[in-house]
């Protein structure tokens, strides 16, 4: 079970694209270093790997016909920032 | 008053719906300023549906079943023309452009939906006190949380501003918020009530549930909530299966898990259990005390995919399509996701993200999200076991009453533990009714929780019903009690 | 280049053209000429508490094109949810498919041959699975000097089938060949018209003499698959040659410049973070499914190829011409069956037509509504109504401006008139003429010089006909003197 340092905080920080305020990594440290401790009982429970087909309703093949509807609805009211039709994003680089 | 009177009352035309929602919104403008328990009201749209509801019965149409029952809408679930806002900086701004199916079929009922509940932001928590917009104070105590986090939907049915209120259960949160106000909480089997418009959080597990002050009023909520005909097509996820006939809870098995009044457990919510069980014995049931051994997985078993789940459905939320805006001076698209998320996320929603994204990663996907799912599974197979011998499973709903604001915030451990009986209701798929039994000696509402097989929802509601009739339930008005 | 061993595998993104509706909801899949985000709505924008809906027919296309790649589709595939950030992610994830981890794809394994010659290659298939497209970037001005980008959502959610090859690929012009093929399977299946920008998109992995890997992306145009390649096995053999050793990177075609270039940030190494998608069931591919599919599969490249051969008499070389753009092939078949003549159709698409549209900047299938004139055209050559120079020329207007110009000019035939102009020519070109006798170079320029009196009207063979008679007539002549 590794131990949490905020090297680890920051990167999982920038893979949830959450920026933290320099005060707030090692308070996340401690934090995730108690639950995980807390939860590290599985870790040593033997359990046979679980399959990707596993859900809580055994149901499969649940399809929809290729139709088209839901045309003509606009939702560019909703956008926070548009240049006429487009969303404006901000640059990739 | 009661849903069904309401309706009653309503559909005969003796009630004018006008009035009925006019006298709620009254109810509202008192306890609001109390109990924080609403987002937004929406006055004008419910008064125009409740005359329009009036103008069908005046017609002689059927205005539906539910016709002029004023409903709470927990704010994690769409309604169209309404913010949704989840109790999240992330969303300001942003109003539904669509009805979730289960409002959608509301609407039909001809009930009227007053407005959006609070919630732990996007429902993690299990006090209310994680919302952006300030906690909702329990009606019973207001030092007290009302649990969470469908705690502003419980407050709501408990304090009398509404008789019926949805929310939504992942880990707990319609059944914990129902135990700790003194409601009806039911946690319908997963599949049989439609997700579509259910803002995500763990969508492998979650459900929309509801509250209520009495079980026939539950028994009506459900009737309209779940697909009454078919899957809904919206999503692929959901099943239709017929309401089941219950046969009276004369000679069926009960089991009372062990486990779960194990220590860590208040003296009176062990109490209050133990009296349950004694009630349903009275009606006929034969109580036999059960062990899971493994239950103690339960709550590494949700948490950690739950977390998993929680930072794959809000990683959607970057400011670009809707919401906060997104800002357009960073240096890169990286920083300016980076900034918005870390400013319109709150502590709670930015731990579990994170944590989630952490057993996701590679390196720890075995040992952490992998072993977690498979102790998951566990868990679900020992219930469902267990429901092959007992056609009734029974715990407390959480293992205290509700707790004082602040006193968990600290330790975000202590505030999950809250969730400990709970949780295994939602790995394994279950219905489960939270129902209000008893008071703890300082007069805090205690639950109790009655599970049941896949698709059984009618039995949990049923069999409450029997214990109501039996006078069993400590119910009177939730709301004249607190007068 | 051929002393250094090169590996390449491809993964071939295509949009299956032929679904109404998108992949996950049903908006419409035909968003080129529509306003941006018009075609949308709560599932492909993301919007909070939205789900996603599975199209049955992505399903089956995607099993056909497993079909035709004699991939073994599995009896049980789920959907996956491949994390990453971008603007163009309507959830900042896209729902795609695994295969690890206990992850299964559609399909897996299967093959494509190629064929130079004699010699058959063949390339083997590492899966074939389902996926959604993603959101289109507009750059108001260029990609470095933007201040911001704009999104349209109209693309987003449109359903993809993703192709992964072995590195079984010796050469960026294999690679091509690869591309070639399998544009025209997915054509003569139905389920992707390839003529549509976008439609088609690769992304390579390339490395020579046992190396590291590079992967080369952006390669938005099929016509660019050789280049692209190229231009990268160029690069890494300069820097083997030097001494150096090529590192593991990801590059992108830059189609401006026609380079590669390693991105101007570093890239964090993504990590996906797969997981099953719980709001999908799990597919169950049903054997009845896959013999119905299989049954009633249309004729694909290799066998149309084969069938032109036997039935038509054309060669390999003209059959394999024909069906690797499957609107060519079908142009043929329509001639054919107009009454045209085979090998001669054949050859008019190949040596005159293609390269007509080519010239004139227009594609396969602007053809198709001048198909019948070009009929007409061919046919007249054929009955010998036009000469051969006039209906050549009259097919470059046709495709040019896509009418027949109004006048046909008949062609002279009248050997008293071009018996007269040859006798011209004579005058005009003595030395020529006498070189004629021996040389049928020469012979070949004083037809020229006719034709071109007559504005090429005039018929060659008449004309050469009258020569010969005159020389006849000449060495007679001599022999007579």
């Amino acid at each position: 079970m590794p131990k949490v340092d905020e090297e680890l905080v920051k990167r999982v920080a920038f893979l949830s694209r959450i920026s933290l305020k320099e005060d707030e990594v090692p308070v996340f440290a401690a934090q995730f270093n108690s639950i995980l401790s807390y939860f590290s009982v599985i870790a040593s429970k033997d359990l046979p790997a679980p399959s990707p087909t596993e859900r809580l309703v055994d149901i499969r093949n649940v399809f929809r016909e290729d139709k088209v509807c839901e045309q003509g609805r606009d939702f560019t009211y909703i956008f926070p920032n548009k240049e006429g039709r487009y969303i404006k994003a901000p640059k990739i680089v | 008053m009661s849903a069904v009177s309401i309706a009653n009352g309503v559909r005969s035309g003796e009630t004018s719906a006008e009035e009925i929602v006019e006298r709620y919104l009254e109810v509202i403008s008192r306890w609001e300023p109390k109990i924080h328990a609403f987002l937004y009201v929406d006055e004008k749209g419910a008064l125009e549906a409740a005359r329009a509801v009036d103008a069908l019965v005046k017609e002689g149409r059927d205005p539906g079943p539910l016709a002029g029952v004023p409903i709470a809408v927990k704010d994690n679930i769409a309604v169209k023309g309404m913010p949704l806002t989840c109790a999240s900086k992330i969303l300001t701004g942003y109003v539904s452009p669509y009805d979730a199916t289960v409002v959608t079929k509301l609407r039909q009922s001809g009930s009227v939906i007053i407005g959006k509940t609070n919630l732990d932001e996007f429902a993690m928590g299990s006090s209310t006190e994680y919302s952006a917009f300030g906690p909702t104070r329990n009606p019973w105590n207001l030092d007290r949380v009302p649990g969470g986090s469908s705690g502003g939907s419980g407050a709501a049915v408990a304090s009398g501003e509404v008789p019926l209120a949805l929310g939504s259960d992942t880990g707990g949160s319609v059944r914990c918020p129902a135990s700790f106000t003194g409601v009806y909480g039911l946690k319908p089997t997963y599949g049989l009530v439609s997700r579509y418009g259910l803002v995500a959080f763990a969508n492998s597990i979650e459900v929309i549930g509801g509250f209520s002050s009495t079980a026939k009023d539950m028994d009506l909520l459900f009737s309209v909530m779940r697909n009454s005909a078919a899957p809904d097509p919206m999503d692929q996820t959901t099943i239709f299966s017929p309401p089941l006939a219950f046969p009276g809870l004369k000679g069926l098995r009960v089991g009372i898990i062990k486990e779960t009044l194990a220590e860590g457990v208040d003296h009176d919510v062990a109490k209050v259990t133990y009296g349950f069980a004694e009630a349903l014995e009275e009606a006929g049931a034969i109580v036999e005390e059960i062990s899971m051994p493994d239950l103690y997985l339960a709550l590494p078993a949700y948490s950690l995919p739950a977390s998993a789940e929680a930072s794959s459905n809000l990683a959607r939320y970057d400011g670009i399509r809707y919401g906060m805006p997104c800002p357009l001076d960073a240096k890169d698209w990286n920083e300016a996701f980076s900034r918005v998320r870390g400013e319109g996320f709150g502590p709670e929603v930015k731990r579990r993200v994170m944590m989630g994204s952490f057993v996701l990663s590679s390196g720890y996907y075995d040992a952490y999200y992998l072993k977690a799912v498979a102790a998951r599974t566990k868990i679900r197979e020992d219930i469902i076991r267990a429901l092959k011998d007992y056609q009734f499973l029974i715990s407390p709903t959480n293992p205290t009453t509700a707790p004082k604001l602040g006193e968990r915030t600290a330790d975000p451990l202590s505030m999950y533990l809250l969730d400990l009986d709970t949780v295994p209701v939602n790995l394994s798929g279950i219905p489960a009714l939270s129902i209000p039994f008893g008071r703890s000696s300082d007069g805090m509402p205690i639950g109790v929780q009655l599970m049941s097989s896949p698709l059984r929802d009618d039995w949990v509601i049923k069999a409450a019903e029997e214990l109501e009739e039996m006078g069993k339930v400590e119910m009177a008005s939730v709301v004249a009690r607190l007068e | 280049m051929s002393e250094h061993r090169i590996m390449i595998g491809l993964e071939v993104h295509a949009q299956l053209t032929s679904l109404k509706s998108k992949l996950f909801c049903s908006c419409s899949a035909d968003y080129r000429q529509l306003p941006p985000n018009s075609s949308v709505c709560p599932v492909c924008l993301g919007l909070p508490g939205s789900l996603p809906r599975l199209n049955r027919r992505a399903l089956e296309e995607v099993l056909k094109i497993a079909l035709a790649l004699h991939s073994q589709p599995a009896s049980e595939t789920v959907f996956y949810r491949k994390h990453y950030f971008y603007p163009d992610m309507a959830k900042n994830f896209q729902i795609s498919q695994y295969d690890r981890g206990g992850g299964v794809t559609i399909a897996k394994g299967g093959w494509l041959d190629l064929q130079t010659g004699q010699l058959t290659k063949r390339v083997r298939i590492r899966r074939v699975q389902l996926e959604e497209d993603v959101a289109k970037i507009v750059y108001p001005s260029s990609l470095l000097s933007s201040e911001y980008v704009l999104v349209d959502y109209n693309r987003a959610g449109v359903a993809l089938c993703e192709m992964v090859t072995e590195p079984d690929i010796s050469s960026p012009k294999e690679a091509r060949q690869f591309i070639e093929k399998y544009a025209s399977i997915l054509e003569h299946l139905g389920v992707t018209d390839t003529s549509l920008e976008g439609s088609l998109r690769v992304d390579a992995n390339i490395s020579i003499d046992g190396g590291e890997r590079v992967e080369l992306k952006n390669i938005n145009s099929p016509k660019d698959v050789e280049k692209a390649l190229n231009y990268e096995v160029q690069r890494q053999v300069m820097i083997v040659e030097r001494g150096g050793k090529v590192g593991m990177e990801t590059r992108h075609w830059d189609e401006l410049n026609r380079i590669t270039v390693a991105p101007r940030f570093k890239e964090e190494e993504e990590d996906y973070r797969y997981f099953p998608e719980a709001d999908l069931p799990p597919i169950r591919i049903e054997a009845s499914l896959v013999e119905s599919l299989s049954a009633s599969l249309p004729e694909l490249p290799d066998q149309r190829a084969e069938r032109f051969v036997e039935k038509y008499g054309l060669t390999s070389y003209q059959a394999g011409v024909l069906v690797s753009q499957k609107r060519l092939a079908d142009y043929f078949e329509e001639m054919v069956r107009s009454g045209l003549e085979a090998s001669d159709s054949a050859d008019w698409l190949m040596n005159e037509i293609l390269g007509d549209l080519s010239d004139f900047k227009k594609e396969l299938k602007d053809l198709e509504p001048l198909i019948n004139d070009l009929v007409k055209i061919i046919g007249m050559y054929e009955k010998q109504e036009i000469t051969g120079k006039i209906a050549k020329r009259q097919l470059k207007q046709l495709i040019a401006t896509g009418r027949l110009p109004d006048e046909v000019p008949t062609p002279m035939r009248d050997e008293n008139t071009l018996a007269a102009l040859v006798a011209e020519v004579i005058r005009e070109h003595p030395e020529v003429y006498e070189k004629s006798k021996r040389d049928p170079k020469a012979m070949n320029y004083l037809v020229g010089q006719v034709m071109r009196k007559t504005k090429a009207r005039a018929d060659p063979k008449v004309i050469v006909e009258i020569l010969k008679k005159a020389l006849n007539k000449d060495s007679n002549n001599r022999l007579n003197n």
